[in-house]
């Protein structure tokens, strides 16, 4: 076996495998990514209308510094400007929801959303909310033809498929992004006998300072502020949510519940931060609360062996447990390794 | 048939292998150049982000600076908001109220090292945010826990550094 293909299969074997050749096999499976492609342009449409009321807003905002993709604004007056990236932004998704099936009308989508959220960002701070869908929108460009009677072969459907996968590990990754930095600031402040991520009052000294910045009252910052202990476990679950998003795109059995843990953790900032943080909520509904990788006929014994280290904690304490059956085998394996017999016999 | 040969010609075909490795390589350099960016001025480099927010838990007790608004319009206010409670002497439109706790932070360093040049011009950014004028404000230099400055606006220590009134010659 080539030393690529043998990294390859330890990789698959200890992180897991989105099973993009099996997802290819099954044609269902398969449409159903394309579907998910198509509502993702519906869905940057109808956003943009969702924006109509606030774009006076813009012509208000002080500090208008123009990022790269949008520097020919300063060759025009600033509500010129302002009104060129509104009219891109409603054609464009428009012509990406309606020719989603051709590379040009993905392209104009595309450009409509760098235009929008340049402009967005152009004012001291990007508004990072909007990236997952600016990188997804890149990224679909790529995909080839799978629409209409072409008669795609098998080859197509995974070329389609790695890159729909790579969406989705792209938007996952920037949590995982977020959860290490939160990691590596918890242990250097822990070094330094400092209060840190794993401390009991971590979560209500972040509500306390960040509500005082934001000066607000957040509906239940009052409450884990008073009852730090309360918010302890829900921190450190964030903080496991995040670290090992990225996990999710390589073990689809756990994607439909990474997702809801990563929605309820966007709509927990903001009842206890006043941190909006909700367009990326919709992707994590669209991508992964039907992913095609998914197979919907995965036992939930599976889902918990697939649970980053927990998984393995589980897994560990399943030793010993006499077998009853072959079936009963495939079930308590976990999703990501094919039926090994042997490897069982192993553990 | 012949309709289907036309369309069916490609200048440029990538394999499966090919379009896999492309897609890793992204996931790595995006990963790479997101941390990367973490140095630069901003933070960030669009549209590269490291994606690094509220890393740190605030220490306690903390040391930072304030704003008390004493009067508006010549009329006192009793008592003086800090700027947790002074949501409604501030524009919303223009800022987030993050951004004005900086300003209020170089605007009171400036102070401290006596730098008159920054202080007029971080005077100017703070007040040109304001939604009522004139504003008669004080800078605080304050120590305090934040959990207890939270619920209660409970200090264990403020020292005033300058009083100034917004619309006044600065």
């Amino acid at each position: 076996m080539k030393p690529a293909h043998r990294m390859e299969r330890i990789f698959r074997r200890a992180i897991g495998d989105p099973g993009i050749a099996r997802t290819a096999a099954r044609v269902e499976s398969f449409w159903k990514a394309r579907n998910i492609v198509q509502y993702f342009y519906y869905h940057l449409a109808f956003l943009a209308v969702l924006f109509l009321p606030w774009w006076d807003n813009f012509l208000t905002r002080a500090n208008f510094s123009p990022l790269w993709p949008i520097a020919w604004a300063g060759y025009t007056t600033f509500p010129a400007a302002v009104n060129i990236v509104r009219v891109t932004f409603l054609i464009g998704t428009f012509a990406g929801a309606f020719f989603y099936r051709h590379r040009l009308g993905r392209i104009a989508a595309f450009l409509g959303i760098v235009q929008f959220h340049t402009l967005e960002s152009s004012f001291g701070q990007p508004n990072h909310q909007w990236y997952p869908w600016l990188y997804i929108a890149l990224l679909f460009l790529f995909l080839p033809d799978a629409w209409g009677g072409r008669g795609q072969t098998r080859e197509d459907r995974k070329k389609f498929l790695i890159i729909f996968w790579g969406a989705q590990a792209l938007f996952l990754l920037t949590y995982s992004m977020a959860g290490l930095g939160k990691f590596w600031g918890a242990l250097q402040q822990f070094a330094a006998s400092q209060p840190n991520a794993f401390s009991p009052n971590a979560f209500a000294l972040q509500i306390a300072d960040w509500s005082t910045l934001m000066q607000s009252r957040p509906l239940l910052a009052p409450f884990f502020v008073a009852h730090p202990l309360a918010g302890w476990p829900l921190y450190l679950g964030a903080l496991y949510l995040q670290l090992f998003a990225v996990a999710a795109a390589f073990r689809p059995a756990i994607a439909k519940l990474w997702a809801l843990g990563l929605i309820l953790f966007h709509i927990g900032t903001y009842l206890t931060m006043d941190i909006y943080f909700l367009p990326p909520i919709l992707l994590l509904l669209l991508l992964f609360f039907d992913s095609p990788f998914r197979d919907p006929r995965t036992a939930w014994r599976n889902v918990l062996f697939d649970l980053p280290l927990i998984g393995s904690v589980i897994k560990l304490s399943a030793r010993g447990i006499p077998r009853t059956g072959d079936r009963d085998q495939d079930t308590m394996l976990p999703s990501r390794v094919a039926p090994d017999y042997n490897r069982y016999e192993r553990l | 048939m012949i309709r289907e040969q036309k369309f069916s010609r490609r200048t440029f075909v990538i394999s499966y292998r090919t379009t896999k490795y492309c897609i890793i390589a992204l996931l790595i350099a995006y990963g790479a150049i997101g941390f990367w960016t973490r140095q630069m001025p901003k933070g960030e480099y669009y549209p590269f982000f490291s994606w690094i927010l509220f890393d740190r838990i605030p220490e306690t007790p903390r040391t930072d600076y304030t704003i008390r608004i004493t009067a508006v319009s010549g009329r006192d206010i009793e008592p003086p908001p800090l700027f947790k409670d002074a949501r409604r002497f501030f524009s919303s439109i223009n800022n987030s109220p993050p951004a004005y706790q900086f300003i209020i932070r170089d605007l009171g360093a400036a102070i401290e090292a006596g730098d008159t040049a920054h202080v007029d011009s971080e005077r100017r950014r703070l007040e040109e945010n304001f939604t009522e004028r004139p504003l008669r404000y004080e800078i605080l230099k304050i120590h305090y826990d934040p959990i207890a400055f939270w619920t209660d606006s409970r200090l264990i220590a403020a020292e005033r550094l300058a009083s100034f009134e917004s619309g006044a010659p600065q």
